[in-house]
């Protein structure tokens, strides 16, 4: 008897403790010009694991705060695990969670506005073109024949179509009214990307070298492919590269290949320069340059190096560290190539983006 | 008379009255016994150390699962996915791996991960379980570094026929059955096992509206067992047993898709024991195969999964080289093959040599020596030992003082997993010792035991430039205290039996100084049973303490202590109080816990259950 009424005391203070938080939610008013607190920073989104869902931190553009989990302090409920990657637009911030579930929060609030749980098999990341958003999707990992973009009408955040597409759709840009999507390969490998033609949804490839992940269009409107290659662990190791793609024309114009055994895993581009990671150091290619950089710019050290974003004067870093502890946010000056600040953030920091 | 005649003299003595006093149907009786048990290792060579067995009893107040009976029963720590869930045991601070579950002696653990998953066996198989504390590397092989779980199948002459039947019903449609069927006479025992349990598992959380979605399952397991005396010095005997399971794993969110997970184990042993004077030889044959699938999608065929096959032959020869001395030596060959969908086939095959020496110096003081040494390829295998020393200084009070060397060798997912397996690793190494206090007064017991633990070259899978590899990493020290005190006691008819068991664990990585993730620093365990002629009532108690989630032991990120009550009745009928029959409540104040991030286990809940001897 003691217990059911502790049972119910605790249920009322808990149904009285959040009834007044979401009253708190009620009176928040959104005027045109307060953006929200999380406006003026950097996001950086954690996959999470299974002590801590995935989450998203806050780090003010002066480095003066920072805040974790901002998702769930703003709308009292976990994100999930692992989240991939964020996709914004406009005012709308899409968390992509690899539980498919796609949460639609305010970019600069994060509460939620909706979720989109239909119609998605392992999202990876999402882009948007025309008012319309699109996701990749992996489906079974293994299986080579289920992956496909889910093409969600943002209006009604559903699945309105869905473009059956080659193994292990990664990541996307858009260019022209053609969405240009690299086949990183699932937990197999593969080595193309996509081309869609967005007016007809007909898809085309481009062969690259293997694995390729991430993609930037430079000032010189060309698409720059950062290819892995396989890892020693295929069994097939191949080598990596950086490709540009011409994009009048569809095809590779230029493939600058890494050495053996080298597996670059980042790349952010800025002011005509393209840096990438590979083995704990950041290196550094300005648009013209013809051949790759042999000496880094910055030695990150023993770290777990997982995310990397490059704005301004500033490159950021995120380090995984054993993938069972929090992770670390890190801070580079561009001008002396030294880090200055270091925020512990959530568990496998992975993305970072700026709000 | 010098002294050595003088003693020889006494040792003869003894022996013959020692034959005179007993009878000689006694004698042939437990000559059968040990003809019949198979683990020698828990028989002959366990005095120093703390081992218990679990009573009948518990065993049928347990639910059918082998972390639900050590949960409540023994120190050992266990990580449950959600009740029902892939299960891990930490073994005073150890590792998943550092464990070994050893059926009719024979060591079970995975050949991919090293570990046993404890949701996967079914203890109303098997007639007795032992949970034996500390390293046993000298007689079960890998991974019995923090201790190791017996699960024997015991066979009988002179029984006649015999059969139990148990069955019961419980919360979120949970059915658990078995029923046994034995059969001997003086030169010929059988019996039959089968057992099966399946749930809906829909169990609602507490405090909160959601319910554990997709974590139904089901398992079934049969076995047979026979023993034939063929003549006076020779028995032919054969166990058998099958496993098949399947569960779908629980979700955190219903949005993630449904996966399920398929096990179909086999085990065959096939001994020959043979009395030849002071020498007892035992010829075993094994063939053990282990096979999962896991299926990413419950609703697509495609799965991923991988077989092995182990073939295991072994020698034991026992001389007893007077009464009060026996040797022991073990030499045996075992090889195991493995295919799946990241292990091509792979095949390994270890020898063992083990000398094993046991003396009664008196029948107070006894003393242990043992030594094992593998062969392979594979790894660098240690030079293994174990030294323990049992003395019993009163009547009331016994000592026990041991220190052995154990080990855990790579697994074929450590070894060979597709480009990330790594032939390089070495063994984890364990040094240990342990020294144990017994007090035994009437009807009251207590036990305080100790033990220390330095574990190096633990094997880690980290991320390196282009894929995760296990190599040889980390540098973990274990110690701690078990204490167990037991009362039991009668006034006329009413029977009491008071139980407490509590573990003080530190289990710390030397690198970085921190707790290992989910280890408790506390475990405590409580039972109490009052018997009144034909109705009993008892309450067990389980209290487990807060752990680290992160490895950085990062206080915003550990589970809450928890403490789970059960409570039970039960009444007999029959002249012999052969038919039970008893209801249960478990969780009866509806605690919220978990023993793994995320993942809720049940409230308060009931079930039934009825045990029928005839």
């Amino acid at each position: 008897m003691k217990h059911v009424i502790k049972f119910l005391t605790f249920s009322l203070l808990f149904a009285f403790v959040f009834t007044s938080c979401s009253s708190d939610d009620d009176n928040f008013i959104e005027t045109p010009t307060t953006l929200g607190e999380y406006d003026n920073g950097i996001l950086v989104s954690a996959e999470g694991g299974s002590a801590q869902t995935g989450s998203v931190s806050y780090i003010s553009n002066a480095y003066s705060t920072i805040e974790n989990t901002i998702f769930s302090n703003a709308n009292a409920e976990d994100l999930g695990t692992y989240v991939q990657s964020v996709g914004f637009n406009g005012a709308t911030a899409y968390i992509i969670v690899d539980n498919n579930n796609i949460h639609v929060v305010n970019r600069y609030t994060f509460l939620k506005e909706a979720t989109i749980t239909t119609g998605l098999n392992l999202p990876r990341f999402m882009v948007f073109s025309n008012g319309k958003g699109y996701v990749t999707n992996w489906g079974d990992g293994f299986d080579t024949t289920d992956d496909f973009i889910a093409v969600i009408n943002l209006e009604t955040n559903l699945v309105e179509t869905t473009i059956p597409i080659a193994e292990g759709p990664e990541q996307m840009v858009v260019y022209a009214n053609k969405l240009y999507v690299s086949h990183k390969g699932g937990y197999n490998t593969n080595n193309i990307i996509s081309v869609v033609d967005l007016e007809t949804n007909v898809v085309s490839n481009i062969v690259v070298n293997d694995v390729p992940d991430e993609m930037i269009i430079n000032n010189a409107r060309e698409l720059i492919v950062l290819c892995e290659g396989n890892p020693s662990g295929t069994g097939n190791e191949t080598e990596g590269s950086i490709t540009k793609i011409d994009l009048s024309t569809d095809t590779v114009s230029d493939t600058f290949a890494f050495a053996d055994g080298v597996h670059p895993s980042l790349m952010s581009y800025s002011n005509g320069n393209l840096y990438f990671t590979a083995n704990n150091a950041v290196y550094k290619m300005a648009d013209f340059e013809t051949t790759l950089p042999t000496t880094p710019i910055i030695n990150l050290g023993n770290i777990t190096t997982y995310g990397m974003a490059v704005k301004a004067d500033k490159l950021y870093v995120t380090d995984a560290k054993d993938y069972n502890s929090l992770g670390d946010f890190l801070v580079y000056d561009l001008n002396s190539n030294i880090k200055i600040h270091t925020f512990e953030v959530g568990l496998v920091p992975s993305k970072i983006y700026f709000n | 008379m010098d002294m050595k005649r003088h003693i020889i003299f006494i040792f003869l003595v003894s022996i013959t009255t020692g034959a005179w006093s007993q009878s000689a149907l006694d004698s042939l009786q437990q000559l059968d016994e040990v003809i019949l048990k198979t683990d020698m290792g828990l028989n002959r060579f366990s005095q120093t150390q703390k081992t218990e067995q679990l009573s009948d009893t518990i065993l049928t107040r347990s639910a059918a699962s082998l972390t639900d009976v050590l949960n409540y029963n023994s120190l050992i720590y266990f990580k449950e996915n959600g009740l029902g869930m892939v299960s891990s045991a930490s073994f005073r601070g150890t590792t998943a791996q550092q464990t070994a579950v050893v059926w009719n002696g024979i060591n079970i653990n995975s050949q991919f991960n090293g570990q046993t998953d404890f949701n996967t066996i079914n203890i109303r198989n098997f007639d007795n379980i032992t949970v034996r504390s500390g390293g046993g590397s000298v007689l079960y092989g890998s991974g019995a570094i923090g201790g190791t779980i017996h699960l024997n199948n015991q066979l009988r002459f002179n029984q006649g026929f015999k059969n139990s039947l148990f069955l019961r019903y419980g919360s979120f449609n949970t059915w658990d059955g078995s029923f046994k069927s034995g059969m001997s006479s003086d030169k010929f025992a059988v019996n039959f096992e089968m057992s099966r349990t399946n749930s809906e598992n829909d169990y609602d959380f507490v405090d909160s509206e959601k319910q554990n979605t997709n974590g139904n399952y089901y398992n079934q397991s049969i076995s047979a067992n026979v023993a034939y005396k063929i003549n006076a010095k020779n028995t032919l005997k054969l166990y058998s047993y099958l496993y098949d399971g399947e569960r779908h794993f629980s979700q955190i969110f219903a949005s993630e898709t449904p996966t399920k997970y398929q096990d179909y184990n086999t085990r065959n042993l096939m001994e020959w024991v043979g009395l030849y004077n002071q020498f007892t030889s035992r010829l075993k044959l094994a063939y053990i195969t282990e096979d999962y699938n896991y299926f990413a999608n419950i609703n697509k065929e495609n799965s991923t999964g991988a077989e092995a096959k182990t073939i295991i032959l072994k020698h034991d020869l026992a001389f007893k080289v007077h009464k009060n001395l026996l040797l022991n030596s073990v030499i045996d060959v075992t090889q195991t093959t493995a295919e799946g969908a990241s292990i091509e086939n792979e095949s390994r095959t270890i020898t063992s040599l083990n000398l094993l020496l046991k003396h009664n110096i008196t029948s107070r003081l006894l003393y242990e020596v043992s030594f094992r040494k593998e062969l392979t390829e594979n790894y660098k295998t240690p030079f293994l030992f174990h030294v323990g020393v049992n003395y019993t200084p009163f009547e009331f009070y016994t000592m026990t003082l041991n220190g052995s060397r154990n080990f855990r060798m790579p697994t074929f997912n450590d070894l060979y997993w597709e480009g990330s397996g790594n032939t390089e690793l070495n063994p984890e190494d364990s040094y240990q010792v342990e020294m144990g206090h017994a007090f035994q007064y009437k009807g009251i017991s207590l036990s305080v035991t100790g033990y220390y633990n330095d574990i190096q070259d633990m094997i880690r899978w980290v991320p390196t430039a282009s894929s995760w590899k296990p190599i040889n990493t980390d540098h973990v020290k274990t110690y701690g205290l078990e204490t167990k005190l037991a009362i039991k006691q009668q006034f006329q008819n009413h029977h009491f039996l008071i139980e407490a068991t509590y573990g003080y664990t530190i289990s710390e990585n030397q690198q970085t100084k921190k707790q290992l993730i989910y280890v408790p620093n506390h475990k405590a365990a409580g039972y109490f049973n009052y018997t009144f002629k034909r109705v009993s009532t008892y309450y067990q108690l389980l209290y487990v303490g807060d752990v680290f989630t992160l490895s950085d032991n990062n206080p915003k990120y550990t589970l809450d202590a928890y403490t789970v009550s059960n409570i039970g009745a039960e009444y007999a009928l029959g002249a012999t109080k052969q038919y039970r029959f008893g209801i249960q409540l478990k969780n009866l104040f509806n605690e919220n816990y978990q023993s793994v991030a995320n993942r809720y286990m049940p409230g308060i809940n009931y079930n039934f259950y009825f045990n029928l001897n005839f």
